[in-house]
Protein backbone atom coordinates (compact mmCIF):
# COMPACT_ATOMS: atom_id res chain seq x y z
CA UNK A 1 0.00 0.00 0.00
CA UNK A 2 2.92 2.58 1.34
CA UNK A 3 4.71 1.56 -2.35
CA UNK A 4 1.20 2.69 -4.19
CA UNK A 5 1.00 5.58 -2.25
CA UNK A 6 4.55 6.96 -3.03
CA UNK A 7 3.92 5.73 -6.87
CA UNK A 8 0.82 8.07 -6.87
CA UNK A 9 2.34 10.51 -4.93
CA UNK A 10 5.53 10.95 -7.73
CA UNK A 11 3.30 10.18 -10.63
CA UNK A 12 3.26 14.15 -11.50
CA UNK A 13 7.03 14.27 -11.60
CA UNK A 14 7.78 11.21 -13.08
CA UNK A 15 5.33 11.72 -16.10
CA UNK A 16 6.78 15.61 -15.97
CA UNK A 17 10.44 14.36 -16.09
CA UNK A 18 9.28 11.89 -19.25
CA UNK A 19 8.27 14.46 -21.23
CA UNK A 20 11.07 16.47 -20.75
CA UNK A 21 12.90 13.32 -21.78
CA UNK A 22 10.72 12.96 -25.09
CA UNK A 23 10.70 17.02 -26.10
CA UNK A 24 14.76 16.74 -25.54
CA UNK A 25 14.42 13.70 -27.96
CA UNK A 26 12.37 15.61 -30.57
CA UNK A 27 14.79 18.30 -30.47
CA UNK A 28 17.78 16.61 -31.10
CA UNK A 29 15.71 14.49 -33.89
CA UNK A 30 15.04 17.71 -35.62
CA UNK A 31 18.45 19.16 -34.88
CA UNK A 32 19.97 16.10 -37.34
CA UNK A 33 17.56 15.13 -39.39
CA UNK A 34 15.16 18.33 -39.68
CA UNK A 35 15.40 21.64 -42.37
CA UNK A 36 18.55 23.51 -42.38
CA UNK A 37 16.82 26.92 -40.37
CA UNK A 38 15.83 24.45 -37.82
CA UNK A 39 19.23 23.16 -37.04
CA UNK A 40 22.15 25.04 -34.62
CA UNK A 41 23.96 27.34 -35.88
CA UNK A 42 27.19 26.31 -35.31
CA UNK A 43 28.91 29.28 -34.31
CA UNK A 44 29.89 31.13 -31.31
CA UNK A 45 33.37 32.07 -29.59
CA UNK A 46 35.80 29.43 -29.52
CA UNK A 47 38.83 29.77 -27.09
CA UNK A 48 41.92 27.54 -27.88
CA UNK A 49 45.43 27.45 -25.93
CA UNK A 50 48.45 26.65 -28.41
CA UNK A 51 51.43 25.37 -27.06
CA UNK A 52 53.96 28.53 -29.15
CA UNK A 53 55.35 30.37 -27.53
CA UNK A 54 54.79 34.75 -28.88
CA UNK A 55 58.37 34.23 -31.11
CA UNK A 56 56.74 31.20 -32.77
CA UNK A 57 53.14 32.32 -34.10
CA UNK A 58 53.16 36.00 -33.84
CA UNK A 59 50.26 38.47 -33.03
CA UNK A 60 49.84 39.99 -36.04
CA UNK A 61 47.74 38.69 -39.01
CA UNK A 62 49.84 39.51 -41.73
CA UNK A 63 52.32 36.68 -40.27
CA UNK A 64 49.81 34.27 -39.53
CA UNK A 65 50.50 30.29 -40.89
CA UNK A 66 47.93 29.63 -43.66
CA UNK A 67 45.69 27.93 -41.35
CA UNK A 68 44.65 31.02 -38.74
CA UNK A 69 44.49 33.08 -42.22
CA UNK A 70 41.84 30.71 -43.54
CA UNK A 71 39.98 30.77 -40.22
CA UNK A 72 40.41 34.28 -40.48
CA UNK A 73 38.54 34.46 -43.57
CA UNK A 74 35.06 33.56 -41.95
CA UNK A 75 35.47 34.28 -38.36
CA UNK A 76 37.36 36.81 -36.11
CA UNK A 77 40.22 35.55 -34.86
CA UNK A 78 42.50 36.88 -32.19
CA UNK A 79 45.79 35.73 -31.22
CA UNK A 80 47.62 36.64 -27.83
CA UNK A 81 49.52 35.05 -24.95
CA UNK A 82 47.35 33.18 -22.10
CA UNK A 83 46.73 34.25 -18.99
CA UNK A 84 47.79 30.91 -17.10
CA UNK A 85 51.13 30.79 -18.86
CA UNK A 86 51.30 34.31 -20.89
CA UNK A 87 55.52 33.30 -21.68
CA UNK A 88 54.90 29.74 -23.08
CA UNK A 89 51.37 29.92 -24.54
CA UNK A 90 48.90 32.06 -27.18
CA UNK A 91 45.13 31.65 -27.06
CA UNK A 92 43.74 32.09 -30.36
CA UNK A 93 39.76 33.38 -30.43
CA UNK A 94 37.81 32.69 -32.96
CA UNK A 95 34.09 34.63 -33.35
CA UNK A 96 30.92 34.53 -35.25
CA UNK A 97 31.59 32.32 -38.63
CA UNK A 98 30.06 29.57 -40.11
CA UNK A 99 30.19 25.55 -39.76
CA UNK A 100 31.10 23.58 -36.69
CA UNK A 101 33.84 26.14 -35.53
CA UNK A 102 33.96 24.47 -32.28
CA UNK A 103 35.84 22.02 -34.80
CA UNK A 104 37.92 24.03 -36.95
CA UNK A 105 39.46 25.53 -34.06
CA UNK A 106 40.05 22.31 -32.44
CA UNK A 107 41.77 22.08 -36.09
CA UNK A 108 43.73 24.77 -36.30
CA UNK A 109 45.11 23.75 -32.78
CA UNK A 110 46.12 20.42 -34.02
CA UNK A 111 47.95 21.97 -37.25
CA UNK A 112 49.83 24.55 -35.43
CA UNK A 113 50.49 22.22 -32.39
CA UNK A 114 51.41 19.02 -34.13
CA UNK A 115 51.92 19.58 -37.64
CA UNK A 116 49.00 17.73 -38.92
CA UNK A 117 45.21 16.96 -38.38
CA UNK A 118 44.30 13.78 -37.03
CA UNK A 119 42.66 11.47 -38.49
CA UNK A 120 38.97 10.40 -36.98
CA UNK A 121 39.93 6.59 -37.02
CA UNK A 122 35.98 5.50 -36.88
CA UNK A 123 34.77 3.84 -39.86
CA UNK A 124 31.65 4.94 -41.87
CA UNK A 125 28.78 3.13 -39.94
CA UNK A 126 27.84 1.31 -43.44
CA UNK A 127 31.36 -0.18 -42.85
CA UNK A 128 31.35 -1.74 -40.01
CA UNK A 129 29.94 -5.34 -40.26
CA UNK B 1 41.91 -9.42 -40.67
CA UNK B 2 40.26 -11.07 -37.90
CA UNK B 3 39.53 -8.81 -34.88
CA UNK B 4 37.29 -9.17 -31.82
CA UNK B 5 34.44 -6.64 -32.16
CA UNK B 6 31.88 -5.31 -29.60
CA UNK B 7 28.46 -6.25 -30.30
CA UNK B 8 26.13 -5.07 -27.36
CA UNK B 9 26.24 -5.41 -23.89
CA UNK B 10 27.75 -8.81 -22.68
CA UNK B 11 28.62 -9.89 -26.60
CA UNK B 12 31.89 -10.22 -28.38
CA UNK B 13 32.79 -11.91 -31.38
CA UNK B 14 35.32 -12.14 -33.94
CA UNK B 15 35.04 -10.58 -36.88
CA UNK B 16 36.49 -9.68 -40.42
CA UNK B 17 37.02 -5.94 -40.61
CA UNK B 18 38.97 -3.65 -43.02
CA UNK B 19 42.88 -4.10 -42.38
CA UNK B 20 44.42 -0.67 -40.75
CA UNK B 21 46.13 1.80 -42.88
CA UNK B 22 48.63 5.35 -42.29
CA UNK B 23 46.11 8.35 -41.99
CA UNK B 24 48.37 9.99 -40.61
CA UNK B 25 52.45 10.94 -41.11
CA UNK B 26 53.21 10.14 -37.37
CA UNK B 27 51.22 6.54 -37.64
CA UNK B 28 52.56 3.00 -37.91
CA UNK B 29 50.89 -0.23 -38.70
CA UNK B 30 52.01 -2.77 -35.69
CA UNK B 31 51.26 -6.82 -36.22
CA UNK B 32 49.77 -7.31 -32.76
CA UNK B 33 51.71 -9.95 -31.13
CA UNK B 34 50.03 -10.36 -27.56
CA UNK B 35 47.15 -8.06 -26.11
CA UNK B 36 45.97 -8.79 -22.87
CA UNK B 37 42.15 -8.14 -21.32
CA UNK B 38 41.85 -5.35 -18.83
CA UNK B 39 39.18 -5.01 -16.05
CA UNK B 40 38.27 -1.59 -18.02
CA UNK B 41 37.17 -3.37 -20.84
CA UNK B 42 34.77 -5.34 -18.91
CA UNK B 43 32.70 -1.38 -17.98
CA UNK B 44 32.63 -1.44 -21.81
CA UNK B 45 31.39 -4.76 -22.04
CA UNK B 46 28.82 -4.64 -19.72
CA UNK B 47 27.44 -1.24 -21.08
CA UNK B 48 28.75 1.25 -18.66
CA UNK B 49 30.10 3.12 -20.84
CA UNK B 50 27.37 4.36 -23.40
CA UNK B 51 29.63 5.50 -26.31
CA UNK B 52 30.42 2.26 -27.51
CA UNK B 53 28.87 1.12 -31.04
CA UNK B 54 28.39 -2.39 -32.62
CA UNK B 55 31.46 -3.47 -34.59
CA UNK B 56 33.89 -1.22 -32.32
CA UNK B 57 37.00 -3.60 -31.82
CA UNK B 58 38.37 -3.16 -27.96
CA UNK B 59 41.49 -3.65 -26.16
CA UNK B 60 43.82 -1.23 -25.16
CA UNK B 61 47.16 -3.43 -23.81
CA UNK B 62 49.04 -4.76 -26.44
CA UNK B 63 52.69 -5.35 -27.78
CA UNK B 64 53.56 -6.34 -31.51
CA UNK B 65 55.78 -5.64 -33.96
CA UNK B 66 56.37 -2.74 -36.14
CA UNK B 67 54.90 -3.50 -40.22
CA UNK B 68 54.68 -0.19 -42.25
CA UNK B 69 56.48 3.14 -41.46
CA UNK B 70 54.79 7.03 -41.83
CA UNK B 71 56.70 9.46 -43.34
CA UNK B 72 57.54 11.83 -40.08
CA UNK B 73 57.97 8.69 -37.95
CA UNK B 74 61.62 9.05 -36.61
CA UNK B 75 62.07 6.28 -33.72
CA UNK B 76 61.07 3.27 -35.24
CA UNK B 77 61.09 0.96 -38.29
CA UNK B 78 60.03 -1.98 -39.97
CA UNK B 79 60.61 -4.94 -37.62
CA UNK B 80 60.96 -3.29 -34.21
CA UNK B 81 58.80 -5.16 -31.47
CA UNK B 82 57.30 -2.68 -29.64
CA UNK B 83 54.92 -2.00 -26.59
CA UNK B 84 52.81 0.63 -26.84
CA UNK B 85 50.88 3.24 -24.01
CA UNK B 86 47.66 2.86 -24.11
CA UNK B 87 46.51 6.40 -23.99
CA UNK B 88 47.63 8.37 -27.50
CA UNK B 89 49.80 11.39 -26.94
CA UNK B 90 50.71 14.24 -29.61
CA UNK B 91 54.08 15.15 -27.93
CA UNK B 92 53.04 18.58 -28.86
CA UNK B 93 50.36 20.19 -26.50
CA UNK B 94 50.60 21.81 -23.34
CA UNK B 95 49.66 18.54 -21.39
CA UNK B 96 52.01 15.83 -22.99
CA UNK B 97 55.58 18.49 -22.55
CA UNK B 98 54.51 18.72 -18.64
CA UNK B 99 53.82 14.86 -18.32
CA UNK B 100 50.27 14.15 -18.18
CA UNK B 101 50.09 12.21 -21.35
CA UNK B 102 46.67 11.21 -20.77
CA UNK B 103 45.17 14.43 -20.58
CA UNK B 104 46.54 15.10 -24.52
CA UNK B 105 44.58 17.91 -26.21
CA UNK B 106 45.45 16.22 -29.74
CA UNK B 107 44.70 12.76 -29.56
CA UNK B 108 40.73 13.01 -29.24
CA UNK B 109 39.17 13.17 -32.36
CA UNK B 110 35.31 12.79 -30.95
CA UNK B 111 35.63 14.68 -27.61
CA UNK B 112 32.33 16.28 -27.43
CA UNK B 113 30.74 13.83 -25.98
CA UNK B 114 33.22 13.53 -23.22
CA UNK B 115 33.25 17.21 -23.31
CA UNK B 116 29.74 16.91 -22.24
CA UNK B 117 30.01 14.98 -19.48
CA UNK B 118 33.54 15.72 -17.48
CA UNK B 119 33.28 19.53 -19.36
CA UNK B 120 37.16 18.57 -20.86
CA UNK B 121 38.04 15.51 -22.68
CA UNK B 122 40.99 13.27 -22.13
CA UNK B 123 43.13 11.80 -24.86
CA UNK B 124 42.06 8.94 -27.04
CA UNK B 125 42.45 5.59 -26.30
CA UNK B 126 42.61 2.53 -28.61
CA UNK B 127 39.58 0.73 -27.84
CA UNK B 128 38.03 2.40 -25.34
CA UNK B 129 34.72 3.62 -26.83
CA UNK B 130 34.11 6.98 -28.82
CA UNK B 131 34.08 9.24 -25.93
CA UNK B 132 38.20 8.15 -26.26
CA UNK B 133 38.36 9.24 -29.93
CA UNK B 134 37.09 6.14 -31.23
CA UNK B 135 40.34 4.51 -31.98
CA UNK B 136 40.00 0.74 -33.09
CA UNK B 137 41.42 -2.04 -30.07
CA UNK B 138 44.46 -4.09 -30.07
CA UNK B 139 42.40 -7.22 -30.20
CA UNK B 140 42.96 -7.36 -33.43
CA UNK B 141 45.51 -8.85 -36.00
CA UNK B 142 46.71 -5.23 -36.80
CA UNK B 143 46.53 -2.04 -35.41
CA UNK B 144 47.27 1.45 -36.08
CA UNK B 145 49.57 3.44 -33.70
CA UNK B 146 49.05 7.38 -34.24
CA UNK B 147 51.92 9.65 -32.20
CA UNK B 148 53.79 6.76 -32.90
CA UNK B 149 57.47 8.19 -31.86
CA UNK B 150 55.86 8.87 -28.45
CA UNK B 151 53.86 6.03 -27.60
CA UNK B 152 55.62 3.56 -28.77
CA UNK B 153 58.57 2.10 -26.98
CA UNK B 154 61.20 -0.28 -28.37
CA UNK B 155 61.41 -3.50 -26.28
CA UNK B 156 65.06 -4.96 -25.23
CA UNK B 157 66.19 -8.00 -26.79
CA UNK B 158 66.39 -9.84 -23.50
CA UNK B 159 62.31 -8.89 -22.02
CA UNK B 160 59.64 -11.40 -23.04
CA UNK B 161 56.72 -10.70 -25.02
CA UNK B 162 54.67 -11.00 -21.39
CA UNK B 163 57.26 -9.21 -19.57
CA UNK B 164 56.78 -6.07 -21.70
CA UNK B 165 53.16 -6.78 -22.62
CA UNK B 166 51.96 -5.21 -19.06
CA UNK B 167 54.13 -2.36 -19.65
CA UNK B 168 51.48 -0.87 -21.97
CA UNK B 169 48.32 -0.63 -19.61
CA UNK B 170 48.53 -2.26 -16.08
CA UNK B 171 52.38 -1.72 -14.85
CA UNK B 172 52.15 2.01 -15.53
CA UNK B 173 48.84 2.76 -14.05
CA UNK B 174 49.93 0.59 -10.78
CA UNK B 175 53.24 3.06 -10.86
CA UNK B 176 51.04 5.79 -11.45
CA UNK B 177 48.70 5.03 -8.65
CA UNK B 178 51.19 4.63 -6.16
CA UNK B 179 53.36 7.30 -6.76
CA UNK B 180 49.99 9.87 -6.74
CA UNK B 181 49.59 7.97 -2.97
CA UNK B 182 52.88 9.41 -2.09
CA UNK B 183 53.73 5.86 -1.44
CA UNK B 184 57.36 6.33 0.05
CA UNK B 185 59.22 5.14 3.52
CA UNK B 186 57.45 5.07 6.55
CA UNK B 187 54.47 5.37 4.65
CA UNK B 188 51.55 2.30 5.21
CA UNK B 189 50.04 1.88 1.97
CA UNK B 190 46.77 0.28 1.04
CA UNK B 191 45.55 -1.31 -2.16
CA UNK B 192 41.90 -2.27 -2.87
CA UNK B 193 41.69 -4.57 -5.88
CA UNK B 194 44.31 -7.86 -5.64
CA UNK B 195 43.92 -7.73 -9.93
CA UNK B 196 46.88 -6.84 -12.50
CA UNK B 197 46.51 -3.25 -11.42
CA UNK B 198 46.46 -3.76 -7.95
CA UNK B 199 49.10 -6.24 -7.72
CA UNK B 200 51.42 -3.91 -9.57
CA UNK B 201 50.53 -0.56 -7.22
CA UNK B 202 51.81 -2.60 -4.45
CA UNK B 203 54.61 -4.18 -6.24
CA UNK B 204 55.16 -0.11 -7.16
CA UNK B 205 55.06 1.05 -3.88
CA UNK B 206 57.43 -1.78 -2.34
CA UNK B 207 59.85 -0.16 -4.91
CA UNK B 208 58.95 3.10 -3.03
CA UNK B 209 60.38 1.75 -0.07
CA UNK B 210 56.86 1.66 1.94
CA UNK B 211 57.08 0.70 5.32
CA UNK B 212 54.13 -1.96 4.52
CA UNK B 213 51.92 -2.55 1.51
CA UNK B 214 48.73 -4.17 2.82
CA UNK B 215 46.15 -5.21 -0.52
CA UNK B 216 42.87 -6.18 0.25
CA UNK B 217 40.21 -8.08 -2.29
CA UNK B 218 36.59 -10.09 -1.90
CA UNK B 219 38.50 -13.34 -4.06
CA UNK B 220 40.34 -15.62 -2.22
CA UNK B 221 42.16 -16.68 -5.40
CA UNK B 222 43.28 -13.46 -6.04
CA UNK B 223 44.47 -12.25 -3.12
CA UNK B 224 46.85 -15.86 -3.20
CA UNK B 225 47.91 -14.64 -6.46
CA UNK B 226 48.90 -11.53 -4.57
CA UNK B 227 51.10 -12.91 -1.98
CA UNK B 228 52.60 -15.23 -4.51
CA UNK B 229 53.54 -12.60 -6.94
CA UNK B 230 54.78 -9.40 -4.56
CA UNK B 231 56.18 -11.20 -1.81
CA UNK B 232 55.66 -9.03 1.66
CA UNK B 233 52.35 -8.41 1.12
CA UNK B 234 49.94 -8.55 3.45
CA UNK B 235 46.49 -9.82 2.35
CA UNK B 236 43.29 -9.11 3.71
CA UNK B 237 39.96 -10.47 2.87
CA UNK B 238 37.20 -8.23 2.62
CA UNK B 239 34.55 -10.98 2.56
CA UNK B 240 35.64 -12.69 5.80
CA UNK B 241 37.28 -9.80 7.66
CA UNK B 242 36.50 -5.75 8.74
CA UNK B 243 38.92 -3.93 7.16
CA UNK B 244 38.79 -1.03 8.35
CA UNK B 245 39.55 -2.95 11.91
CA UNK B 246 42.61 -4.38 10.31
CA UNK B 247 43.58 -1.87 9.00
CA UNK B 248 43.67 -0.19 12.04
CA UNK B 249 45.63 -3.37 13.79
CA UNK B 250 48.10 -3.02 11.25
CA UNK B 251 49.35 0.61 12.43
CA UNK B 252 48.09 1.44 15.68
CA UNK B 253 44.70 2.54 15.00
CA UNK B 254 45.84 5.39 12.31
CA UNK B 255 45.01 3.34 9.05
CA UNK B 256 46.81 3.75 6.08
CA UNK B 257 48.38 6.53 4.91
CA UNK B 258 47.87 6.30 1.18
CA UNK B 259 45.24 4.36 -0.01
CA UNK B 260 45.32 3.24 -3.50
CA UNK B 261 41.75 2.26 -5.10
CA UNK B 262 42.29 -0.14 -8.40
CA UNK B 263 38.78 -1.31 -8.46
CA UNK B 264 36.69 1.29 -10.05
CA UNK B 265 33.05 1.56 -11.31
CA UNK B 266 32.04 -2.08 -10.84
CA UNK B 267 33.00 -2.76 -7.45
CA UNK B 268 31.40 -5.56 -5.85
CA UNK B 269 29.99 -5.26 -2.03
CA UNK B 270 28.27 -7.02 0.74
CA UNK B 271 24.70 -7.96 -1.12
CA UNK B 272 22.25 -5.03 0.58
CA UNK B 273 25.28 -2.50 -0.76
CA UNK B 274 25.29 -4.32 -3.80
CA UNK B 275 22.11 -4.25 -4.75
CA UNK B 276 21.08 -0.87 -4.01
CA UNK B 277 24.39 0.09 -6.46
CA UNK B 278 23.11 -2.33 -9.15
CA UNK B 279 19.52 -0.93 -8.77
CA UNK B 280 21.07 2.88 -8.66
CA UNK B 281 23.70 1.70 -11.52
CA UNK B 282 20.10 0.89 -13.54
CA UNK B 283 18.32 4.05 -13.53
CA UNK B 284 20.88 5.99 -13.61
CA UNK B 285 21.10 8.39 -10.40
CA UNK B 286 24.24 6.94 -10.08
CA UNK B 287 26.39 5.59 -12.66
CA UNK B 288 29.28 4.12 -10.89
CA UNK B 289 29.70 1.48 -7.71
CA UNK B 290 32.00 3.17 -5.51
CA UNK B 291 32.27 0.50 -3.07
CA UNK B 292 36.34 0.22 -2.39
CA UNK B 293 36.37 4.18 -3.02
CA UNK B 294 33.85 4.62 0.03
CA UNK B 295 36.09 1.73 1.96
CA UNK B 296 38.89 3.50 0.85
CA UNK B 297 37.96 6.81 1.96
CA UNK B 298 36.59 6.08 5.02
CA UNK B 299 39.78 3.72 6.28
CA UNK B 300 42.68 6.20 5.01
CA UNK B 301 44.24 7.93 8.08
CA UNK B 302 44.08 11.40 8.34
CA UNK B 303 45.68 14.27 6.08
CA UNK B 304 46.25 10.79 3.99
CA UNK B 305 46.04 10.29 0.20
CA UNK B 306 43.79 8.59 -1.43
CA UNK B 307 44.54 7.68 -5.26
CA UNK B 308 41.95 6.43 -7.90
CA UNK B 309 43.29 4.19 -10.30
CA UNK B 310 40.22 1.85 -10.71
CA UNK B 311 38.23 3.58 -13.44
CA UNK B 312 35.18 5.00 -13.13
CA UNK B 313 33.06 6.88 -16.12
CA UNK B 314 30.03 8.95 -14.65
CA UNK B 315 28.43 9.31 -11.18
CA UNK B 316 29.22 8.30 -7.59
CA UNK B 317 26.11 8.15 -5.51
CA UNK B 318 26.78 8.58 -1.05
CA UNK B 319 30.57 9.95 -2.04
CA UNK B 320 31.86 10.35 1.20
CA UNK B 321 32.57 14.28 0.88
CA UNK B 322 32.52 14.56 4.48
CA UNK B 323 35.11 12.23 5.46
CA UNK B 324 37.85 13.61 2.65
CA UNK B 325 37.10 17.50 3.87
CA UNK B 326 37.21 16.76 7.62
CA UNK B 327 40.13 14.26 7.59
CA UNK B 328 42.25 16.52 5.31
CA UNK B 329 42.31 13.92 2.66
CA UNK B 330 43.98 14.63 -0.72
CA UNK B 331 42.06 12.59 -3.98
CA UNK B 332 44.16 12.11 -6.65
CA UNK B 333 43.06 10.30 -9.91
CA UNK B 334 43.48 9.72 -13.80
CA UNK B 335 44.12 8.29 -16.44
CA UNK B 336 47.91 6.57 -16.37
CA UNK B 337 50.70 8.63 -18.44
CA UNK B 338 52.24 5.97 -20.07
CA UNK B 339 54.69 7.82 -21.98
CA UNK B 340 56.51 9.26 -18.96
CA UNK B 341 56.75 6.18 -16.97
CA UNK B 342 57.30 3.41 -19.88
CA UNK B 343 60.84 4.32 -20.46
CA UNK B 344 61.45 3.63 -16.46
CA UNK B 345 59.68 0.87 -16.11
CA UNK B 346 61.34 -1.03 -18.79
CA UNK B 347 64.88 -0.56 -17.09
CA UNK B 348 63.20 -1.98 -13.70
CA UNK B 349 62.25 -4.53 -15.78
CA UNK B 350 65.42 -5.73 -17.38
CA UNK B 351 66.93 -5.10 -14.39
CA UNK B 352 64.64 -8.04 -12.46
CA UNK B 353 63.47 -5.78 -10.04
CA UNK B 354 59.59 -6.38 -11.85
CA UNK B 355 58.16 -9.25 -13.47
CA UNK B 356 54.69 -8.14 -14.69
CA UNK B 357 54.36 -11.69 -16.97
CA UNK B 358 53.45 -12.79 -13.02
CA UNK B 359 49.89 -11.88 -14.16
CA UNK B 360 49.11 -13.60 -17.50
CA UNK B 361 47.51 -16.56 -16.20
CA UNK B 362 45.54 -17.54 -19.06
CA UNK B 363 46.29 -17.44 -22.94
CA UNK B 364 43.81 -18.00 -25.59
CA UNK B 365 43.88 -17.05 -29.63
CA UNK B 366 41.77 -14.25 -30.87
CA UNK B 367 39.14 -16.43 -31.88
CA UNK B 368 38.27 -17.84 -27.95
CA UNK B 369 38.43 -14.21 -27.06
CA UNK B 370 35.22 -14.08 -25.79
CA UNK B 371 35.27 -17.27 -23.48
CA UNK B 372 38.69 -15.61 -22.17
CA UNK B 373 36.47 -12.62 -21.41
CA UNK B 374 33.85 -14.50 -19.63
CA UNK B 375 36.31 -16.21 -17.42
CA UNK B 376 38.31 -12.83 -16.83
CA UNK B 377 34.69 -11.88 -16.17
CA UNK B 378 33.42 -14.33 -13.08
CA UNK B 379 37.47 -14.20 -12.15
CA UNK B 380 37.27 -17.79 -12.31
CA UNK B 381 39.57 -20.51 -12.64
CA UNK B 382 42.19 -17.97 -11.18
CA UNK B 383 42.27 -15.74 -13.75
CA UNK B 384 44.58 -12.31 -13.45
CA UNK B 385 44.70 -11.62 -16.85
CA UNK B 386 43.97 -13.72 -20.22
CA UNK B 387 46.33 -12.48 -22.66
CA UNK B 388 45.35 -13.05 -26.48
CA UNK B 389 47.84 -13.88 -29.26
CA UNK B 390 46.19 -13.13 -32.48
CA UNK B 391 48.92 -15.15 -34.28
CA UNK B 392 47.84 -18.11 -32.64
Amino acid sequence: MRYRELLHKNAPLTLFAMSGVGVLRALRHVERTGPKWARPHRGGTYVAEINRGAEELSADPTQWPPVLTELAEHAEVRVEPTLVRPTMCLRVTARGGEGDLGRQVREAKQLLETGEVLASPALPEGDRR
Amino acid sequence: MKALCWQGVGQLAVETVPDPALLNKQDVIVRVLASSVCGSDLHLLNGFVPAMKQGDVIGHEFLGEVVEVGSEVERHRVGDRVVVASPLGCGACVHCTEGRWSLCDNSNPTPELAEAVFGHAGAGIFGYSHAFGGFPGSHAEYIRVPFADHGAFAVPEGLSDEQALFLSDAVPTGWMAAEQADAGPGRTVAVWGAGGVGQMAARAAQLLHAEEVVIIDRVAGRLEAAVRNVPGVVPIDATSEDVHERLAELNAGRGPDACVEAVGMESDSGVPQRTYDRVKQRMVPGTDRAGALRQAIRACAKGGTVSVAGVFGGFVDKFPMGAVMNKALTLRSGQQHGQRYIPMLIDRVTRGELDPSVLATHRVGLEEGADAYEVFSRRADGCVRAVLYPGR
